[in-house]
């Protein structure tokens, strides 16, 4: 997800709407702010910085699928030595399907913040639309049998 | 640090110094590297004690609890709408209804000027509520932005769409009513007419969206007292806003309506249905509904939205011609009244503050047992 900073005019639904409580409105420029993968180093053909500096190549940048097919040789692998904690962090059987800044954590996940079944809420859309629709109709149909009734 | 400074700008040598300082710290970590790759941990000093051992003592982190959640850090942000956004839930939603009003009114031959107020109440609110929108923003000088696309998955995109037509239309079908009773020559009284009760259609079916979407545009979050509710908000909202836009009407003089009366009835009804289900439900996600200064203040809104008008509404009875204008019925449809867009405004703003409470607790989201 990239937020275009020439675009955005600071509405904040994306703040409610973040599952994972990451994006905020800077209070200073008004305008909504997340990590962008370092849009302007990828189009120079650099890896985000981020990667880049990490001193244990412990942050890695690359193709999705790759790297989890990396984090699964690494769980399998820290499993065999021993380490019976780890997870990984990647909701891909909830309505988010998956994320693109996935974790490898020791503990549960959830001591880390990270929402064990976090919901894209446009799921919540279709109930609240019938809510608002069945609403409606009965504001017109109560609106009708008020002033049809009401004439005298 | 002038030293260095001093150093670098006449010999360099700090940079020379800094060149050498750098093989170390890169083999330094080429050995890290390597030793993680070889062992799956790294056994230097600051690395646990009990890596040696080869088993792990325990998680070196303290588990997430109800109570403090991740070091006392919520898991989700702060939303940073502030005292707008109610307002404007409070506004535009009485708007909307109004503008129902004023059409169904003119449909059925109801009482011109009820009409004509109904319209001007929607006109009003239609003008208020941008303006409310666009000081929230982060940076107003774009509001426009916010009809670059049209998004339908988007409530906040659907519903600026909404508004700017509701907007216009509401406005239109005042002014065309006013000039229609103003200028009453054959062919102009009925131009204003036909062009007065086109939008007056056009604010009414937008009036409709725009008096419940509020409900959709934060029953469709992260937020777990406001996705949890996401049936009942829309639907609560247009109730809340039917209620105050008769009331007002009502206010305005025409307490003494029949249709007006019964509206606020259904409306009342409707907000004490809301209010009970909020009462009877109890879990977590949905405290700040019940508890602390939140809680406080929807059940302040849903008194005075359902419970309080409702009955001094049954007390009044039905209004009639033959009673007189000083009647305590009409006083009682008053008090009311008043209540009703009271408890509509703070409703707005009970919901919104129970939304930052829930943004604060991460017991729900990241599924914590929590002590009863």
């Amino acid at each position: 997800m990239y937020v275009q900073p020439d675009v955005c005019n600071g509405c904040g639904y994306c703040v409610v709407n973040c599952p994972f409580g990451v994006i905020e409105r800077n209070p200073d420029d008004g305008r909504a702010f997340k990590c962008t993968f370092c849009y302007d180093r990828q189009r120079d053909g650099l890896s985000p910085a981020c990667a880049t500096a990490c001193p244990t190549e412990s942050i890695k940048f690359g193709e999705i699928e790759e790297l989890r097919e990396e984090a699964r040789e690494r769980i399998a692998n820290l499993r065999d030595k021993g380490f019976d904690d780890v997870h990984i962090y990647d909701p891909v059987d909830s309505s988010v399907g998956g994320i693109h800044a996935f974790f490898i954590t020791r503990g549960d996940p959830k001591s880390y913040n990270l929402p064990p079944n976090p919901d894209v809420p446009t799921v919540h859309l279709r109930k609240a639309w019938t809510s608002a629709g069945l609403a409606a109709l009965c504001m017109v149909a109560g609106a009708f049998l008020a002033f049809g009734k009401g004439r005298d | 640090m002038a030293d260095t400074g001093d150093k670098i700008g006449k010999t360099g040598q700090g940079q020379h110094q800094r060149a050498r300082g750098k093989p170390d710290k890169e083999a330094r970590l080429r050995e890290i590297r390597c030793e993680a790759e070889l062992h799956g941990r790294v056994g230097s000093r600051n690395a646990s004690e009990d890596a040696t051992s080869g088993a792990i003592a325990g998680p070196p982190f303290p588990l997430a609890s109800a109570e403090t959640g991740y070091y006392g850090t919520p898991l989700l942000k702060k939303s940073q709408w502030t005292m707008e956004i109610p307002a404007y839930f409070f506004v535009g939603g009485a708007a909307g209804a109004a503008a129902v009003i004023a059409s169904v009114g003119n449909l059925t031959g109801a009482d011109k000027d009820l009409v004509r107020e109904a319209r001007w109440l929607a006109a009003i609110g239609g003008a208020i509520s941008p303006a409310l929108l666009i000081s929230d923003l982060g940076m107003p000088s774009r509001f426009l932005n916010m009809l670059r696309v049209f998004k339908i998955q988007s409530p906040m995109s659907v519903g600026s769409w909404t508004l700017v037509a509701f907007s216009n239309a509401a406005a239109a079908s005042a002014l065309a009513g006013m000039l229609q009773s103003r200028y009453r020559r054959a062919g102009a009284g009925r131009m204003f007419r036909i062009i007065g009760n086109a939008s007056e259609s056009v604010a009414a079916l937008t009036g409709l969206v725009l008096s419940t979407y509020t409900g959709v545009l934060i029953g469709a979050t992260a937020v777990p007292v406001w996705s949890e509710n996401a049936a009942t908000l829309p639907a609560h909202f247009a109730a809340s806003g039917l209620g105050a836009a008769v009331s007002i009407l009502e206010l305005k003089g025409h307490e003494s309506n029949r249709a007006l009366n019964a509206l606020g009835i259904g409306a009342a009804a409707a907000e004490t249905i809301v209010g009970a289900r909020i009462e009877s439900q109890d879990k977590r996600s949905l405290r700040p509904l019940k508890h602390g200064h939140s809680g406080g203040l929807v059940r302040l809104g849903g008194l005075l939205s359902g419970p309080l008008p409702l009955t001094l509404r049954l007390l009044a009875g039905s209004p009639k011609k033959h009673h007189s204008k000083k009647s305590w019925r009409r006083n009682l449809r008053r008090a009311a009244a008043l209540s009703t867009v009271a408890g509509s405004l703070l409703t707005r703003i009970a919901w919104l503050e129970a939304g930052k409470a829930s943004q604060k607790d991460p017991a729900p989201l990241l599924e914590l047992p929590t002590p009863h």
